[in-house]
């Protein structure tokens, strides 16, 4: 089976917003309803525990829910209808929050890039640690099942089957997985964690519109002379906008001053 | 969540038996149409590329298959007559011993009557990783 690997940036939980900005112009059955005979069926396809949820991706909370409501901490078949997203959020291992946005953002936008028989055949799972009643992150997998879409595309409500997995994954990183379906492909995302403590920890200098056209020829192999050519400057300017970068991103070399670039998603 | 570990003795494929010890259709009113509704509903809860089959443990036999046949080596649309011995064949011969065990275990279970409301909602989760290279 063919497998592709894809790194992303991850987004920090100030720069997500659950609501994708779907718009409804019909008025939809209820999603429940829709979901239904699913849901029904998920108890036999279950592994070990579960729960499920429908998100309301236009309002950014979470519709309905059932199953194992132990599984999520401040959750009970009480209170766990109607909630704001930020509930479920606060559940996630702090560590795996800015990925798993990453993973959601991602998705949203390839939905709209797919034809509604595209996004049917995808099969998204995210894994991730989700912290219990009893105040312990356990391994879970996220399968988010046939999504309700607007017409270009945006998401409007999704449902999502959490298992514990706990019994098979006790280590290893947050990642998502995309089986599509049409072309018996799977897609791996992971997010690069460097890149998260440059976002976070250390603000990346300012860099000039032309001193970014520089880098990025750089990171493809370019010379000065080729460099020079491709932007129509003299090579003399470009050694100095490579001077300039070395020191901004304090890089010792080129080869170095590329690979900050890259970790810190720059290029 | 409780958690038990069981640790089970190896089966060798030699001495393991397909067919269920204590198994009789007699009394069984179960038609293959019973799996219509899941194998339907497979699509929407795969994680991966996978395929699907009914075994009749009476017989030791696989009475239906679906989904990427391509997975299990000799399988296509038009495999018939597939024994139960077609699918260990696929399996990576130092599973396969564990599989056996597993399977046997399975079948404990179940006999040793655990009880209708018990066994429905009892999941029983065989994983077979493929050796890199």
């Amino acid at each position: 089976m063919q497998s592709k690997i894809t790194i992303l940036k991850p987004v920090l939980p100030d720069l997500f917003d659950p609501k994708f900005g779907g718009s409804i112009t019909e008025s939809p059955s209820s999603p429940l309803k829709y979901y239904q005979p699913v849901i029904d069926h998920l108890t036999t396809f279950a592994i070990n525990k579960n729960f499920w949820y429908i998100a309301d991706m236009v309002e950014g909370v979470i519709l309905n829910m059932g199953g194992a409501y132990d599984m999520v901490h401040g959750f009970s078949a009480e209170n766990s209808n109607a909630r704001n997203a930020d509930d479920l959020f606060k559940a996630l291992h702090p560590d795996d929050l800015p990925l798993m946005f990453a993973y959601g953002k991602y998705l949203a936008g390839l939905y709209q890039q797919q034809s509604y028989r595209k996004r049917i055949a995808f099969k998204p799972t995210l894994y991730a640690r989700l912290l219990n009643d009893n105040m312990q992150y356990n391994w879970v997998m996220m399968q988010m099942i046939n999504p309700i879409t607007d017409t270009n595309g945006v998401p409007l409500f999704g449902l999502a089957f959490v298992t514990d997995i706990s019994h098979i994954k006790t280590d290893g990183v947050c990642f998502m997985s995309i089986y599509d379906s049409s072309t018996n492909s799977c897609s791996h995302f992971f997010c690069d964690k460097q890149h998260k403590v440059l976002t976070t920890l250390q603000p990346l200098p300012k860099i000039t519109k032309r001193g970014m056209d520089v880098l990025r020829l750089l990171s493809v192999g370019y010379n000065s002379k080729q460099i020079a050519a491709e932007l129509g400057i003299a090579i003399k300017t470009v050694d100095n906008h490579r001077q300039h970068l070395l020191s901004k991103m304090t890089a010792g070399s080129t080869a170095e001053l590329v690979a900050i670039a890259v970790k810190a998603g720059l290029i | 969540m409780q958690q038990k570990t069981a640790l089970l003795k190896p089966v060798d494929s030699q001495t393991f038996d397909p067919r269920s010890a204590t198994g009789s259709k007699k009394n069984c009113s179960v038609q293959i149409s019973h799996y219509k509704d899941y194998i339907s509903s497979l699509a929407n809860f795969a994680t991966g590329k996978n395929f699907w089959y009914i075994a009749d443990m009476a017989k030791g036999a696989i009475i239906k298959t679906g989904g990427n046949y391509e997975m299990a080596k000799g399988f296509s649309a038009e495999s018939e007559n597939v024994t139960a011995d077609d699918i260990f064949r696929c399996v990576h011969p130092e599973d396969l011993p564990f599989m056996l065990a597993c399977s046997n275990y399975v079948e404990s279970v179940f006999t040793n009557a655990i009880g209708i409301k018990k066994l429905i909602k009892a999941r029983f989760v065989r994983s077979v990783f493929k050796q890199p290279g």
